[in-house]
């Protein structure tokens, strides 16, 4: 038996209609969006910079920064494909992925930068990044910290349950040596 | 659909009312306009016939400007290049003048200055400043402290014996006073620092100045600042503080050309005087830390620092997630470390830090102690007084500011309107304070005593009612010849990197001086400096002291030397500062008075000057200092006051506080780790 088309919609379908309408403007959360993650399985370059990301190479130079008012740092920057970035706006989102760097030499750690949550921005190509990160060193000098070779690492967990990490031998080096 | 006029309303769901109220709603989310102005500009940047959430905000909607007027280039044109200003030759874009010098930025065509900022202060003449517009702030901003960046260079000289004058030689910009009158904390003319450049044989004072050179200018408007870190990024001259800019530098701006994937972009095309404290902190998270303390947030130090704190949660100001401290103990149900009760109240900067404070008056000051005019009895009165206003109904600050947001409420009392949010703050006056005894404690402290003794004659308010303060000791700088950074003056990377360490970040530290007022005021320690330059080293010919296992090792030609002023005291600064951590409760009163057992004597002899032992540090050559120590056995100042008019405490008033005995707090003064040489 064929079915035959009704001229005016049910109320279901109305109350459904308009349920996909609201959802269209209100957003969908993140359950939707580790969904679309879900259909990528993940990556992350790491790389350096405090205001633009700058990719950085196996075996290259890590730049070491002299804070003005004490204590050494480094920039961490990172790109990602096919993990939730959380809500950029809301540092202290519980969507936020958690994020760690480390760098480390055969000796142990020489950095500090905890697990924490931090949302990733979404650049309008789609890209996904976090930039600018401050990773702090243990060291108290340049002498310290400069010069030695060094394992550098980004871990990070989104709240889909997305693990990523790259990591890359770095030489550390003076901010200005060319 | 129709209504009838014998129908029922709300009307059954029909399929043609669902589609009317969905197209309402998708209307209400995307909305329209209407069509052009018939300025190209407005073709690409607010577009006819977008949804009204698109478009560039206007900047300016109490009054009709226009792009070109304020930008310059040229509406008629429909081509984005020939209707936008080239770019000039040897220069990038706009982006790269937001990182630029202030003199590279004095280089740059002042056309194309505006076409990126109108209200740069070069340009800000043609556009903001115009007649009838804000002229009167336009010729005076440009000569406020926060322009010249006067104090800054000024302190750090005077304390190393390069100027004999308190008053301010250099600044950012070259500027005379052609009204000059000599008044305290003023100076006539000011230069640009001229750069060194430096070989192993320079001075001491230059080395000092490529410090200056490359450690200070970040934070005026006479540039756009570098630009180069979470929540530093800011525009210069009036949009320096007008044009809110988010921590991260990215924009919101609904126009559909904005970049809003990098920094450093304004959050939107708007401009504001409800800045909120975020935008000043831009700049104002170094020096005294005000920003940051009025905001209840202190930087850790490592050294000595709590086991169980609660720390930021972002990478900001080129400092990791959690160096600054909220709170120091998230165990306990205290704050230890409490915001500024005005902050707390819902106040910002902006409802005190008006008119002269910010735009200036059109003198050139050494520092901005003397610019800044806002006392608290403007608002709070004086105990035998209520703020008044004069006949023309308004309140002023002491200085003659006129206090646009105090009025009589319709109560008749005083309230302030805070420029943030609208929210009325009653002022609440010290002459309704209860004197009648049932507090005693306020009554020693606020009342008048049967020799006619005050606090209030002669103390700062926040002398007493200061919750707490960040103090750093062990100012270690040094200058690295082995390497090298861009110069913030003149934008030449060049050799030479300047840095420094900070040994104990202290919070319950409150030394005593005659502030630029002449009450007895907070003091800072202020660059008590030990300077180190290490210089290029071979191994085969000279003895390596550092990074001896390095390429580049190095050796000592300047070793954790002091600083000695032009008239032989040492320059280690002792300077008023205003803590911004308003309490509602005082500093207990054996902060600055013996108990009846005496057991306070290492707090006391801190507070007036004469030295705990709680921070020792050796120079090169072995002498040790006592950091706390500012005044002789007989009271005499040891150290350099850099701010004209200030002093230590005479040895009569710190002769006076040690007379009365009063009960015991107990106060106690933090210990630390002692210094070791890293």
């Amino acid at each position: 038996m064929s079915r035959s088309l009704r001229p005016i919609p049910s109320a279901a379908l109305l109350a459904l209609s308009w349920l996909l309408l609201l959802a269209a403007a209100a957003g969908c959360g993140p359950a939707a969006d580790c969904a679309a993650a879900a259909r990528d399985p993940g990556s992350v370059e790491l790389g350096t910079g405090s205001v633009v990301f700058k990719a950085l190479a196996e075996g290259g130079n890590l730049e070491l920064i002299q804070g003005e008012q004490g204590g050494i740092h480094t920039w961490a920057s990172a790109r990602f494909t096919g993990v939730y970035p959380g809500v950029w706006d809301d540092p202290l989102s519980t969507y936020n992925p958690v994020l760690q760097f480390t760098i480390e030499s055969t000796e142990g750690p020489l950095a500090i930068y905890l697990p924490q949550r931090r949302p990733l921005k979404v650049r309008s190509d789609d890209t996904i990044e976090i930039v600018g990160e401050a990773v702090q060193m243990l060291a108290t000098s340049l002498d310290q910290a400069a010069w030695q070779t060094a394992q550098f690492t980004i871990q990070l967990e989104d709240s889909c349950g997305t693990s990523v990490i790259d990591s890359r031998s770095v030489l550390l080096v003076p901010s200005c040596t060319d | 659909m129709r209504l009838s006029a014998t129908g029922s309303w709300p009307p059954k769901p029909t399929l043609a009312v669902h589609a009317l109220l969905g197209a309402v709603l998708l209307a209400f989310v995307g909305g329209c306009k209407p069509g052009s102005s018939g300025s190209s500009c407005v073709d690409c940047h607010d577009p006819p016939g977008s949804a009204a959430d698109v478009g560039i905000e206007d900047i300016h909607p109490w009054q009709p400007i226009t792009c070109v007027g304020c930008h310059g280039g040229d509406a008629s044109e429909n081509d984005r290049a020939a209707a936008h200003l080239a770019v000039p030759e040897g220069l990038t874009g706009p982006t790269e003048l937001r990182g630029f010098s202030s003199l590279e930025l004095d280089g740059v065509d002042p056309n194309y200055v505006r076409w990126v900022n109108p209200s740069d202060y070069r340009v800000v003449m043609e556009t903001c400043g115009q007649s009838e517009c804000h002229q009167a702030i336009s010729e005076t901003a440009p000569t406020s402290i926060m322009t010249t960046f006067a104090g800054h260079f000024n302190k750090t000289r005077y304390y190393a014996g390069l100027q004999d004058s308190r008053g301010a030689v250099l600044g950012v910009r070259s500027q005379t006073d052609p009204e000059f009158a000599a008044d305290t904390g003023t100076t006539e003319a000011l230069s640009v620092l001229d750069p060194p450049r430096l070989t192993e044989e320079s001075p001491f004072g230059d080395f000092m100045d490529h410090y200056l050179e490359k450690g200070c200018p970040r934070c005026h408007v006479w540039n756009f600042g570098p630009n180069d870190v979470r929540g530093d990024f800011r525009s210069s001259g009036c949009a320096g503080c007008h044009v809110l800019y988010h921590a991260d530098g990215l924009s919101r701006s609904a126009d559909p050309q904005a970049n809003r994937d990098d920094p450093p972009h304004p959050q939107s095309h708007s401009m504001t005087t409800r800045i909120p404290d975020a935008q000043c902190e831009h700049c104002h998270y170094r020096g005294n830390r005000i920003g940051t303390m009025f905001r209840g947030a202190r930087e850790s130090g490592r050294i000595g620092d709590p086991p169980n704190p609660e720390g930021s949660t972002e990478s900001i100001h080129g400092r990791e997630p959690g160096f600054y401290l909220l709170d120091e103990d998230i165990s306990n149900l205290s704050d230890e470390t409490p915001p500024d009760l005005h902050y707390s109240a819902g106040m910002g900067c902006v409802d005190c830090h008006i008119g002269q404070d910010v735009h200036g008056d059109g003198r050139l000051y050494s520092a901005q102690d003397y610019q800044v005019g806002i006392e608290c009895e403007d608002c709070h009165g004086t105990q035998e007084q209520s703020i008044t206003a004069d006949a023309g109904g308004v309140f002023r600050t002491t200085v003659g500011n006129e206090m646009e947001t105090v009025r009589l409420s319709s109560a008749g009392v005083p309230e302030l309107i805070s420029r943030i949010d609208g929210e009325s703050h009653p002022l609440k006056q010290l002459v309704d304070l209860a004197m009648d005894g049932s507090n005693p404690d306020l009554v020693a402290a606020h009342g008048r005593n049967d020799k006619g003794f005050s606090h209030l004659d002669s103390l700062e308010c926040y002398a007493c009612h200061t919750a707490w303060t960040q103090s750093c000791f062990g100012c270690h700088v040094t200058v690295d010849l082995r390497n090298c950074d861009e110069s913030l003056i003149d934008g030449e990377q060049t050799d030479g990197l300047a840095s420094g360490e900070r040994t104990w970040v202290v919070l319950d530290y409150m030394g005593l001086g005659i502030g630029v007022d002449g009450k007895i005021t907070p003091m800072a320690p202020q660059e008590k400096m030990f300077f180190t330059v290490i210089a290029p080293c071979d191994p085969k010919t000279q003895t390596c002291t550092e990074g001896v296992d390095s390429p580049s090792p190095g050796r000592r030609i300047f070793d954790q030397q002091v600083r000695i002023t032009h008239d032989g005291k040492l320059g280690m600064g002792y300077g008023p500062v205003v803590p911004h951590t308003t309490s509602r409760g005082s500093q207990p009163c054996d902060r600055c008075h013996l108990r009846e057992d005496e057991s306070n004597w290492d707090i006391v002899n801190e507070s007036l000057g004469r030295g705990s032992g709680r921070f020792v540090i050796p120079d090169g050559a072995g002498v040790q200092y006592d950091l706390t120590k500012v005044v002789d056995d007989q009271g005499n100042a040891l150290v350099g006051l850099a701010h004209e008019g200030t002093s230590v405490l005479p040895a009569d008033v710190a002769a006076r506080m040690l007379n009365p005995r009063v009960p015991n707090s107990g106060l106690s003064l933090k210990t630390f780790p002692p210094w070791v040489e890293p």
